[in-house]
């Protein structure tokens, strides 16, 4: 099991911070993932305060960096040189950026017709806004996602970290790899336009249904989601921290339903949930009323509890709460541990632990294959890997 | 029939067990780029979303009329099979024979109880390909733990970090989040292991679980708080982000988000609303009470603009900016994502013609195309009979026996 299943592909990483995870996920997958930065390295390997990015450390993983100055021609020359041995490309420069260096899909793929071109930009190659600026909060924004996430009295706030851009970058793996298949049979690339708008846009599912069929728009509702008609709080108090838990409906939900009401009573709390119907609870019926005396209760009763009583004696009973994790808590997670997700490497001295893959695979390895690069650490060994004729192997 | 080998992954053959949202999602990512998916569906445990009603059209009792199915259903053949009949592996083993990929996203162990896990699949068919999503993944001590969506917001340290800094964190998925970002990875592994296949002869069992894809976004969290100490909440801030925020404009509950992540936006913003501002190196090293002493400011002046005008505004200055959009405004005042085609009319045989969603990126020489998705055993004849090769007569027997009821 050493071999992966990219193993022996090219990929240049035109990335920067936006486009860091796709090559990111490569790399787990085998392939030779190379970041051509700037002479100095890209700007986002440091926040505006000056410090360390830990998004590019943690985006960065197992690649390898090359150096090129991009404003120049013989920057260019050889961006264009590595383009037309690479297998894939992946950039998230606004559009006509390349075109201006002789670098666009358009100059790469005369060169190197098999190039699977992959591009993350905030709204795509083409349309009447592809030349807008956006970011994670603008494109979150514009694709619908920011408008739900929140409490009423205060704006809409964004979720954490970068979560539409992690999942654009997952949408330009899959049409790479897609695009990889086909190009077994064809022997040609093609470009893969990615918007990270419409990504967030295309988690908007239900809000674009109701307001088709119904003309009802969905809105934010802090603690609580909407599933229909119905209003279920899904975040929970406890004594030191929060948890997750949702009534659920029907005769899937009612065992949990059931252990909720039962662990209630067996500690004596004020339990108006007492003779309910489980399996013919239905969470879009019930009066708003029920539901507040309800909520009342279980508020009441999660406020008892710690993180530790949920993990250990929730799960015992199987009221489906989950803790809402903090990092340390990810850190210290047997399931985790048990599945050796968590990886160690050295940041300037400092020992410390991170995701070492996306998924796993019964007959290829997945995980990281080594520390993210220092800028330009490795433009020797890949201009000589990359760019020398061939040598015959056995 | 759906089409053959049109589209990047036309001839690939998927058989799908899936449910809910994962497995559905990641098989029509490769029904929409033409691979031919067959969808299993047994009567005796129908997803929720052909079951429950979410919009008016929808009925109860009925199990064509749910838009949400349909949205995460396109392009695929329907097979209806009691799964709970003795003569079920008639049809399903001929099926698995078949097949290039198997993809499902039962709890773990499910599988196995039907003889359908990989271990056994790999014995009659050891090229192939399974793909398997689930919230904890086949292994651990939790992997057969319930879990939905939210469970996998809690668990990576979403739930926690998404919010106000002086109030408990709010969901961040209500829209989804891991059941939606897992299918895009799981849909690449199968393609990446059907090339590996291709090369080598060999197939395997991919195991994504959307606890760690969800871990995997949130990894800058985990590096930053074993370098700095354990995160907060910040709002709408982010450290590697100059300055950001959601403000007012004219009109009930109507916003619109402004981000520069550098000097160059800073400088564009506080020209555009003109006036004395701090330089981009202090705005950097600004405290809290000082960055929200600046969105203040910057409220007070949005809020007698018109979002559209003002995002188009800023935006020519080269800030960057975006009204926050509800689907109304995706729907009908969005010409980017109406140029992107992001919605698509078709029509249902049942619902009649809507807009349905399309894939989120763009292949420029072999695009997606969707159909509708199938009614509950729309194609179980063709399926059994074309794909799976039971003779027309043998079908007749297994029908009137109740094998696809």
């Amino acid at each position: 099991m050493s071999e992966g299943m990219l193993s022996g592909l090219k990929v240049l990483d035109l990335g920067g911070r936006t486009g860091a995870v796709c090559g990111r996920f490569l790399a787990t997958l085998g392939a030779d993932v190379v970041k051509l930065e700037p002479p100095g390295g890209e700007g986002g390997r440091r926040t505006p305060a000056g410090e360390a990015d830990p998004t590019w450390l943690a985006n960065n993983l197992g690649k390898r960096s090359s150096t090129a100055d991009l404003e120049t021609a013989a920057g260019q020359d050889l961006a264009r040189k590595l383009a037309a041995q690479a297998d894939f490309l992946i950039e998230a420069h606004p559009p006509g950026w390349l075109t201006e260096r002789g670098l666009d899909y358009a100059a790469l793929s005369a060169l190197n017709p098999r190039l699977i071109h992959v591009s993350i930009t905030p709204f795509g190659q083409t349309g009447p806004h592809a030349g807008y600026e956006g970011t994670e909060l603008v494109c979150s924004a514009l694709g619908g996602v920011l408008s739900v996430v929140g409490y009423e009295d205060r704006a809409p706030v964004k979720e954490a970290l970068d979560a539409c851009i992690f999942h654009a970058n997952g949408a330009g793996a899959a049409g790479a790899m897609f695009a990889h298949l086909e190009r077994a049979r064809s022997g040609l690339g093609q470009q893969v336009d990615v918007s990270i708008q419409h990504v967030a846009a295309s988690r908007m599912t239900n809000g674009i249904l109701v307001q088709q069929f119904d003309g009802r728009l969905l809105h934010r509702t802090g603690v609580h989601i909407s599933y229909g008609q119905a209003r279920i709080r899904t975040v929970w108090t406890l004594k030191d921290g929060y948890c997750f838990h949702a009534l659920p409906t029907g005769r899937f939900g009612a065992p949990a339903n059931i252990a909720l009401s039962r662990w209630l009573d067996d500690e004596g709390f004020d339990n108006p949930m007492q003779g309910v119907d489980w399996p013919n609870h239905d969470r879009s019926a019930i009066p708003a009323e029920t539901r507040n005396l309800w909520e009342a209760a279980m508020d009441k009763f999660f406020r008892s509890k710690t993180k530790a009583d949920i993990a250990t004696e929730g799960r015992r009973r199987g009221i489906n709460a989950v803790v809402a994790n903090e990092p340390a808590d990810i850190l210290a997670d047997a399931h985790l541990a048990d599945r050796n997700f968590l990886a160690p490497f050295t940041y300037e001295g400092k020992a410390i632990r991170f995701p070492d893959r996306f998924l796993s695979a019964s007959a290829t390895p997945t995980g990281t294959p080594g520390p993210a690069p220092e800028a330009g650490a490795h433009t020797a060994e890949v201009l000589s890997q990359w760019l020398q004729p061939a040598r015959e192997t056995a | 029939m759906a089409s053959a080998a049109s589209g990047p992954l036309g001839g690939v053959k998927v058989l799908d067990f899936s449910w809910a949202l994962v497995g559905s999602f990641t098989t029509k990512a490769l029904a929409d780029h033409g691979a031919t998916v067959i969808k299993v569906e047994s009567a005796t445990r129908l997803c929720l979303s052909r079951i429950e009603p979410q919009v008016s059209a929808s009925k109860r009792g009925a199990f064509d009329d749910k838009p949400w199915f349909i949205h995460m259903n396109t392009s695929k053949l329907g097979l209806r099979l009691n799964m709970k009949h003795p003569r079920w592996r008639e049809v399903i083993e001929p099926l698995i024979d078949w097949a290039d990929v198997v993809v499902e996203n039962f709890s773990p162990g499910t599988m196995a109880s039907l003889g359908l896990d990989y271990a056994t699949l790999s014995k009659r068919r050891p090229d192939i390909i399974m793909v398997s999503g689930s919230v904890y993944g086949q292994s651990g001590p939790l992997s057969r733990e319930w879990g939905v969506d939210g469970t996998g917001a809690a668990l990576s340290g979403r739930l926690f970090l998404t919010g106000w800094p002086d109030r408990p964190p709010v969901m961040p998925s209500a829209v989804p989040y891991g059941d939606v970002v897992l299918p895009p990875f799981m849909a690449a592994a199968a393609a990446a292991a059907l090339d590996y296949r291709r090369r080598t002869g060999k197939g395997q069992h991919i195991d994504a679980s959307m606890y760690e894809i969800c871990v995997q976004q949130m990894a800058p969290a985990l590096v930053a708080a074993q370098l700095d100490g354990p995160p907060k909440r910040m709002g709408e801030r982010q450290a590697d982000v100059l300055y950001q925020g959601v403000f007012p404009t004219l009109g009930e509950d109507r916003w619109i988000a402004i981000s520069t992540p550098d000097a160059a936006g800073w400088g564009a913003l506080t020209e555009a609303v003109g006036g004395d501002w701090p330089s981009a190196e202090a705005v950097a090293q600004a405290d809290d009470a000082a960055l929200d002493a600046l969105d203040r400011r910057i409220a007070d002046w949005t809020r007698d603009f018109d979002g559209f005008a003002l995002m188009h505004q800023l935006q020519a200055a080269g800030v960057p900016a975006g009204v926050v959009a509800d689907a109304g405004d995706m729907l009908e005042r969005d010409p980017q994502l109406r140029a992107r085609g992001f919605v698509e009319m078709l029509d249902n045989p049942v619902l009649g013609p809507f807009e349905h969603l399309a894939q989120p990126y763009a292949l420029s020489r072999t695009p997606a195309r969707m159909t509708t998705a199938p009614g509950l055993g729309q194609h179980t004849r063709e399926v059994v009979c074309d794909i799976a090769g039971l003779p027309p007569a043998t079908f007749e027997e297994l029908q009137a026996s109740g094998l696809f009821e």
